[in-house]
């Protein structure tokens, strides 16, 4: 259904000038061209200020651009406008203006000197529709899989039956030929949704938290919002849907816990999450994806497995690394062998080697030091193995305790071996 | 059923010498008590013990004359003994004795929970009953 509208025009910065013989320029950049009739002021260095809608005079607009009556200049007196026109299809000012003071005005002369306005004849036309299906007005922003449109005018006078909208933004009037069937939609509501994952994997019957936000870019009233939570899985197969209804004026945080089914396969998913609403120009979904995996002994089965291979290996070398340390250990302090020495001074030599082996387990290489030093006895300065003693074997061993006792400040007790 | 193995502890101290007969009971083992080295060999020669625990400074008679003279007698001669003392080897006189009378264990006290001792003991009569 077509509208037909009244528009008043300014006159264009870069055509602004008309030209007086007797005061020179004169600008016309504050003047309105309405189609009844023409306001504002014309200014003159030189002569100041000139009325175009004065209490006992004025210009007017035939409404096809032939302009009649008369402006007052406060130092120029009456200006006749009889003779002055506007080209209804460009604006562009002609004829010339007369007054006693003022000579002649003209307004389309070759040296900066053309009047031109963006007001335009009085048309009934159609306006460009914002239509309700997608993407009809839609430009730029997108959300999650729909166009999103930027710019809703403060007020949308939409008629059902043509799908035709207009905004009061660009006009001083809005008339409307049939009213019937109008629908008055003061700032409809357009929402975007966003979800997004708390986590990014969970196991089978655990809770999946979602952090949803709901944002209004419309305005006006609390609207309720019918939001469609669904889980699919990578072959596009629906495992779980829920909706539920949320008020929402401007926007909405919150955390949407879903609890994935028990049975739920491992591998990856996708979470959607769409909204509906009344007065909705483009769907809204927002989606990401998520992965399931069974879990093992409280941890998820990949990490069971990254974790558990780790700590084998770790484990594995840890015990062979002990294994290593005992084994030298035990060659380092294995006792010797004497059995070549004749048995009444076998046990002499027995004493004497494991007492230097425990005091070497228990301090370290001093212990071979200070045997070494000892009169009578001689070692094996590597390991301490008894090689000859050559005075009394009692006394022997009683100075290596001595010794011991005073250097390390260690008692030593005996293990004899048995035969 | 195994019988009960009987421990004699010859230790002057009547401190440590309980201490050693309640751990002896509660690791089911029958203590014998002695005072000194000669309570210590009558004990010793009367009642067969399986083991001996044997301190060396102690009124009367000290341990290494209780040894040998436990050791004189023939059933003496085997008897398992450890020397439980705070007297180290550093006299030659000691070490000859030690050699000869043959304790399988010479232990400073200072330097042995009893708890190990006790474990020593075990490792014994285990040993003696393969």
């Amino acid at each position: 259904m077509p509208f037909s509208y009244v528009e008043a025009g300014t006159v264009l910065s870069s055509h602004k000038y008309a030209w007086s013989d007797n005061v020179g320029y004169i600008n016309f950049e504050d003047v309105t061209v309405e189609d009844d009739i023409l306001s504002g002021y014309a200014w003159s260095e030189n002569k100041g200020w000139i009325n175009f809608n004065p209490t006992q005079g004025g210009v007017t607009n035939d409404g096809s651009g032939n302009l009649a009556g008369s402006a007052w200049g406060e130092q120029l007196g009456w200006i006749d406008f009889d003779n002055v026109s506007i080209d209804p299809s460009t604006g562009k000012f002609s004829g010339t203006a007369t007054g006693e003071l003022v000579g002649t005005i003209t307004f389309d002369c070759p040296n900066f000197c053309d009047v031109e306005t963006d007001w335009r004849q009085n048309t009934t036309s159609s306006i460009a529709s914002l239509g309700t299906s997608q993407g009809s007005s839609a430009s730029g922003r997108t959300n999650a899989l729909g166009p999103v449109i930027p710019f809703i005018p403060s007020v949308v006078v939409l008629n059902e039956l043509e799908n035709t909208t207009s905004s009061t933004g660009a006009f001083s009037e809005i008339e409307v030929t049939d009213d019937s069937d109008q629908i008055f939609i003061e700032n409809p509501p357009l929402f975007d949704v966003i979800s997004e994952p708390v986590q990014v994997r969970v196991a089978p019957g655990e809770i999946l938290p979602i952090s949803v936000r709901l944002s209004n870019f419309g305005g006006g009233k609390r609207v309720d919002v019918l939001i469609e939570y669904s889980i699919f899985s990578s072959t596009g197969k629906e495992i779980y849907s829920i909706s539920e209804t949320v008020a929402v004026e401007t926007t909405a945080n919150f955390i949407k816990s879903i609890q994935i089914p028990l049975g739920t396969v491992s591998g990856t998913y996708t979470a959607k999450t769409s909204i509906i609403y009344g007065g909705q120009l483009a769907p809204a979904i927002t989606q990401f994806p998520f992965k399931v995996e069974r879990k093992i002994l409280g941890l998820f089965q990949s990490d069971f497995f990254l974790y558990g291979g780790i700590t084998l290996i770790i484990s594995f070398f840890a015990l062979l690394l002990g294994r290593v340390l005992i084994k030298r250990r035990k060659s380092r302090f294995a006792p010797f062998d004497y059995s070549n020495i004749p048995h009444n001074e076998r046990t002499f030599y027995e004493i004497l080697s494991d007492t230097i082996m425990q005091m070497r387990q228990r301090v370290g290489d001093d212990a071979l030091f200070i045997a070494s030093n000892i009169s009578g006895l001689q070692i094996d300065k590597k390991n301490g193995r008894v090689l000859a003693i050559t005075e009394s074997p009692a006394k022997v061993i009683a100075v290596l305790v001595s010794k011991y006792e005073k250097i390390l400040g260690k008692k030593v007790s005996f293990s004899l071996r048995r035969e | 059923m195994e019988t009960q193995k009987t421990i004699l502890v010859v230790e002057d101290e009547k401190s440590l010498r309980d201490a050693v007969v309640d751990i002896l009971r509660l690791k089911n083992l029958i203590p014998l008590e002695a005072r000194n080295g000669k309570e210590g060999v009558e004990v010793a020669i009367g009642k067969h013990p399986d083991l001996i625990l044997l301190d060396l400074i102690m009124p009367e008679m000290d341990g290494m004359t209780a040894l040998k003279k436990i050791r004189e007698d023939v059933w003496g001669e085997k008897v398992p003994v450890i020397i439980l003392t705070n007297l180290s080897a550093t006299k030659e006189q000691l070490v000859e004795d030690m050699v000869t009378h043959k304790p399988i264990h010479y232990l400073i006290k200072s330097d042995w929970k009893l708890h190990d001792v006790v474990e020593k003991i075990e490792k014994i009569l285990e040993i003696q009953n393969k």
